[in-house]
């Protein structure tokens, strides 16, 4: 969501109220999503419909294939085509496919024309769904011993191992029904430390220790902005005024309850030894152990 | 998206000119109008000067380029020459890097988390001010840029929370550490202080005393602390030299290898020579004929209520005394 003023962006302040007014009711999305489209240039629009957020891709084991990885196309008139993911499209859950993809020729006006343009129409590329797409990975041929290009039908997840490339856990990617069979994950392209990153060396560096329970570590006049020392969310203590709100005053008996109360408490005292459980003495566990025992070889003989 | 202009269903009814909500009329202007009641010499000074054309090219629109208001915007170094964009181009813009988790900064210092707090307000002041100059343009791209920016400008915002959340987490650690803490725990640490390191260490963490004197408050508990560190000096002392021991027995009355008896040093001239002698054998040995020689007058003994005073005295002569670097002794009895 983007706002017109800056000012807007400072604080969160309301930020959860403002989101669920932006939010569309599940079943005004369709007619919202086509109000959408006739209203979005062709040139603009994907070939895939848009899916919900909490549908959206996210992890690797959603993607299966990620940006590098070889794939043949299964469906439509490139069928059987290989190439490489450029890239993924997040909003549609589909995958931008490389050189000897799909492609479609859409109008574009000549104020968005970009630089050595010459005609109106440009070849956009298509949008494909991860079900038209198997990955494509070379194995050793058990018989000969050579490399061949196979397509893996289904892939399965188990693991995780951490990857130097990616920075972070990733699950092992076994070809499905092949057991110890593993396709490991493209490598990614590597991109440069960012400008506002710190290097790994001076974050680790510990620079506070905790050396005096006597002494603060934070100075006195910091503590005001680091909380709010009057906040109602920090009371620590409760007031007689604030217990006489988390508890509910008793609710008076009515003289009916009382008398049955009444009476069944005298009928309790009176019946105390009749309802009394008995309890378990040592005789009679040794008793039924013994009857156990007894079925028991009874069976094995009969067997 | 979708724009939902809401009206109450009597919208059109109120805004219906009935015979009751005819306009009046506007009033005839006014022959006379009422003269400005204030003027000033200045409107009768005023003259028109040509414009002044608007060039960054013009002498007096020259700016340093260590000008310190060059920090809030981005700068681009090319060929190894450093310029400033007024707009970060969006192919520059950090969209990789990750806030700072809270793990990190927990190993960070007060001052390290100030200064980082401050490096993150200077980012979000200069996305602020790229946000709002791009929502006046109409460039195609503007959505793509200003969603970036603003992705980038909520990573620094979670970074400024965590921060305030870890000093949250340290003073209330703080807090429970010092409500905690019994004497028997004191006890217990003070057993494993063996060189001065340690016990230096000790001093700070259990009663705030600094080697450095400008960095401490004089108090009750400085006093306290400066009598227990004393005697826990002693104490470690003589149980490993048999010397220290004799003396102190024979000559102050004082048995540290004796667990049972309670009895230490708890006067305050007496507690201060051992506490600014060093943490061996001889510095104890002097400290101790010292102590001696000042028992001798009981003039020497301090009561506990001028004890704050005195100490204060004494703090201020050692002050005085490094400050000008003069190996003057400071004893009770030169002050």
């Amino acid at each position: 969501m983007s706002s017109k003023y800056a000012y807007e962006q400072l604080s969160k302040a309301g930020a959860r109220v403002a989101e669920r007014a932006t939010k569309v009711p599940r079943h005004l999305q369709p007619r919202l999503q086509k109000i959408m489209e006739r209203g979005t240039p062709q040139f603009r629009r994907g070939n895939l419909p848009h899916v919900r957020d909490e549908e959206r891709f996210d992890s690797e084991k959603q993607w299966r294939f990620l940006v590098g990885d070889r794939v043949v196309i299964t469906k439509g008139k490139l069928k059987g085509t290989v190439t490489t993911i450029r890239m993924h499209d997040r909003s549609t859950n589909g995958y931008i496919l490389g050189p000897g993809g799909p492609t479609r020729k859409v109008p574009v006006p000549k104020t968005l024309w970009s630089e050595g343009q010459t005609t109106h129409i440009v070849e956009m590329p298509q949008i494909m769904k991860r079900k038209d797409l198997k990955l494509v990975a070379d194995i050793e041929d058990p018989k000969t011993g050579n490399l061949k290009t196979v397509a893996v039908r289904d892939l399965v997840f188990r693991g995780g191992y951490y990857d130097e490339n990616y920075k972070k856990v990733m699950p092992y990617r076994y070809v499905a029904g092949e057991q110890g069979l593993i396709v490991p994950w493209p490598k990614p392209e590597v991109v440069p430390d960012g400008e506002l990153g710190t290097t790994p060396e001076n974050v680790r560096e510990q620079t506070f220790w905790a050396d005096s329970y006597v002494r603060n570590p934070i100075p006195n006049a910091a503590l005001l902005t680091i909380r709010n020392p009057n906040s109602k969310f920090r009371k620590g203590t409760l007031k007689l005024k604030d217990l006489a709100r988390l508890v509910a005053p008793e609710m008076p008996l009515t003289p009916e309850r009382k008398e049955y109360l009444r009476k069944e408490k005298e009928l309790k005292a009176k019946n105390k030894n009749i309802l009394e459980r008995p309890a378990l003495s040592l005789e009679d566990m040794q008793m039924i152990d013994n009857r156990i025992k007894d079925h028991l070889e009874k069976q094995s003989r009969t067997v | 998206m979708l724009n939902f202009n809401r009206c109450l269903h009597d919208t059109a009814t109120r805004y219906a000119r009935t015979r009751f909500t005819i306009p009046k009329p506007k009033p005839i202007p006014s022959s006379n109008p009422r003269k400005p009641t204030q003027t000033t010499h200045y409107l009768k000074n005023l003259e028109v000067t040509p414009p002044i054309p608007p060039s960054t090219a013009n002498k007096q629109f020259h700016i340093s380029d260590t000008h310190p208001l060059w920090q809030f915007f981005h700068t681009n170094i090319k060929d190894n020459k450093k310029s400033h964009d007024y707009i970060t181009p969006p192919s520059q813009l950090d969209t990789q890097s990750r806030s700072w988790s809270i793990t990190e900064l927990r190993r960070k210092s007060f001052n390290d988390l100030h200064s980082l707090w401050y490096a993150c307000l200077r980012q979000r002041n200069i996305f602020a001010r790229e946000m709002h100059l791009i929502n006046t343009e109409t460039s195609s791209n503007k959505n793509n840029h200003v969603h970036s920016l603003q992705q980038i400008n909520e990573k620094c915002r979670v970074t400024m929370w965590r921060i305030r959340h870890v000093l949250s987490e340290r003073d209330y650690a703080f807090r429970i550490a010092r409500s905690t803490t019994t004497n028997n725990v004191i006890d217990q640490l003070s057993e494993q202080v063996e060189t001065t390191e340690q016990l230096e260490r000790f001093q700070y963490a259990v009663f705030g005393i600094s080697e450095i004197i400008s960095e401490n408050v004089i108090d009750r508990k400085f006093i306290d602390g400066l009598k227990y560190i004393t005697n826990l000096k002693l104490k470690i002392l003589a149980k490993k030299h048999d010397t220290l021991n004799e003396k102190l027995v024979n000559d102050l009355q004082l048995n540290y290898r004796d667990n049972t008896s309670s009895m230490g040093i708890n006067d305050l001239a007496e507690a201060f020579i051992v506490f600014i002698a060093e943490f061996d054998l001889e510095s104890s040995i002097e400290a101790c004929d010292a102590i001696k020689e000042l028992r001798s007058d009981p003039k020497n003994k301090i009561s506990k209520y001028d004890e704050l005073e005195t100490i204060s005295k004494y703090i201020k002569q050692l002050k005085e005394s490094s400050s000008s670097q003069d190996e003057v002794e400071v004893t009770p009895e030169a002050i």
